[in-house]
């Protein structure tokens, strides 16, 4: 499965996107931003797979709450 | 041993027991949060989350505006910091504490002084707007009088700022847990909190509800937007540099948990019985005992001898309570007990009856 990023500017903002997602029954993994993708350096994003990333966009634009998707995706880096 | 404790003004003790347990269990299980990803770091992050969505619900504020700071002091240090500047005019109740008389002071602002009668609400209005219709820059006010147990008219306080359009703090050290504090419904710049009072936290916990985005009173990591050397420009993280202090945190909301469960005005009706018991068995030893309407659950009096003589003649029975200026002398300068202080007694919404009868019985 590939899994998208979907950036926050705070943790508290990620946590609050991971509620709203969860009331709706989305599920989202809370991680660390990869720093390649975290411009501004250090911050959290939420984990969603590719085909719910349009469903996750609108959702949280129409809670009002702000973020940035990185639409490159990613496989789940495995050591 | 203290066996009466009554000096939940200060700080409530003993803590409930979902407190205690919180604290411990956030030390065996959580790490820095908003730094790491691993379990125990995302484990804090969490439980810090769960106290702030809890703080909002009581405080009915958005999650974003509850920042964590040490306690009320550094609350109001940061809101007065924000908000004015040197040479400011701005307006005080007569019943302040030194945590908002002292920062403004350093602050170099003109400090206007509104209200001169204990439980008198038109006296506090009727001076209030006064001052606020001569121009000023902000208003601070107390909620509960931390020496007398005087409930001032904060909403009715509020919607005069509102109208004159003067930014304002409100001290809630006293009245956090014992009357409801809405951010939305007053409208305040900030609302300070201290955690270890009312909200049954550990100390060295509190909050500032920020209606307005604040200056940092520190700066440093945030675990977010690292390579910017500024503070982020967004709450709560710009009010938050450093580690936070989980423990206390997660302290705090099993004491805000255990506080809704109560319920707020349930703790009122309590500690006002309390009260009215305790100023009946002062009364009946001719002290000079300060009561009125509205009144929370502290209350003053004068004894016969020197108030610290006489609470430190109560500690050796086994009885806590707080006597002197109590950190409020323009409280006392306003009532007129600058020269002898006051013995307080502050009551907690577990202070028995039983507690009260014994008291009776050793006075």
């Amino acid at each position: 499965m590939k899994w998208c990023y979907v950036k926050f500017r705070s943790i508290t903002r990620a946590q609050g996107g991971q509620q709203i997602l969860n009331r709706r029954g989305i599920s989202s993994r809370l991680v660390r931003t990869p720093r390649n993708i975290a411009p501004r350096g250090c911050g959290y994003s939420l984990m969603v797979p590719e085909e719910n990333l349009s469903l996750v966009s609108e959702i949280l634009k129409n809670e009002g709450v702000s973020f940035e998707t990185d639409l490159q995706t990613r496989k789940v880096v495995g050591i | 041993m203290t066996s009466l404790y009554l000096d939940h003004g200060a700080t409530s003790f003993p803590k409930p027991e979902s407190v205690t347990k919180a604290v411990a269990w956030a030390l065996e299980h959580c790490t820095s949060p908003g730094r790491g990803g691993y379990i125990e770091a995302m484990e804090g992050a969490q439980r810090v989350y769960g106290c702030r969505r809890a703080a909002a619900e009581m405080f009915d504020c958005s999650i974003e505006q509850v920042v964590f700071t040490s306690g009320c002091t550094q609350s109001l240090n940061m809101a007065i910091r924000t908000l004015f500047h040197p040479g400011d005019r701005v307006v005080v109740s007569g019943f302040e504490h030194n945590a908002v008389m002292r920062p403004l002071s350093e602050r170099k602002v003109k400090i206007l002084t509104a209200g001169n009668c204990l439980f008198s609400w038109e006296n506090m209005l009727e001076e209030f707007e006064k001052i606020l219709q001569s121009g000023v820059q902000g208003a601070v006010f107390t909620h509960v009088s931390n020496v007398f147990g005087y409930i001032l008219p904060a909403e009715k306080m509020a919607v005069l700022c509102r109208n004159y359009q003067v930014p304002f703090i409100i001290d809630g050290a006293q009245s956090a847990g014992i009357l409801p504090v809405s951010l939305r419904k007053l409208g305040a710049d900030f609302i300070a909190i201290p955690g270890h009072k009312g909200l049954h936290g550990p100390m060295g916990t509190g909050i500032l509800l920020c209606g307005t985005i604040p200056e940092p009173f520190i700066a440093g990591g945030t675990g977010s937007e690292s390579e910017s050397l500024q503070m982020p420009d967004f709450l709560p993280e710009r009010g938050e540099a450093g580690t936070l202090n989980v423990p206390g945190i997660c302290g705090l909301e099993a004491g805000i948990r255990w506080v809704m469960e109560k319920g707020v005005s349930h703790i009122l009706a309590h500690e006002k019985e309390i009260l009215r018991e305790c100023t009946e068995i002062l009364k009946g030893k001719n002290y000079r005992v300060f009561t009125g309407e509205p009144q929370g659950g502290v209350l003053s009096f004068i004894p016969p001898q020197d108030c610290e003589a006489y609470a430190d003649a109560l500690a050796r029975k086994g009885i806590a309570v707080r006597a002197g200026l109590h950190c409020a002398p323009l409280a006392h300068r306003t009532a007129g007990t600058l020269k002898t202080g006051t013995v307080r007694m502050s009551f907690g919404p577990d202070t028995s009856e039983e507690t009260v009868k014994k008291l009776g019985e050793i006075l």
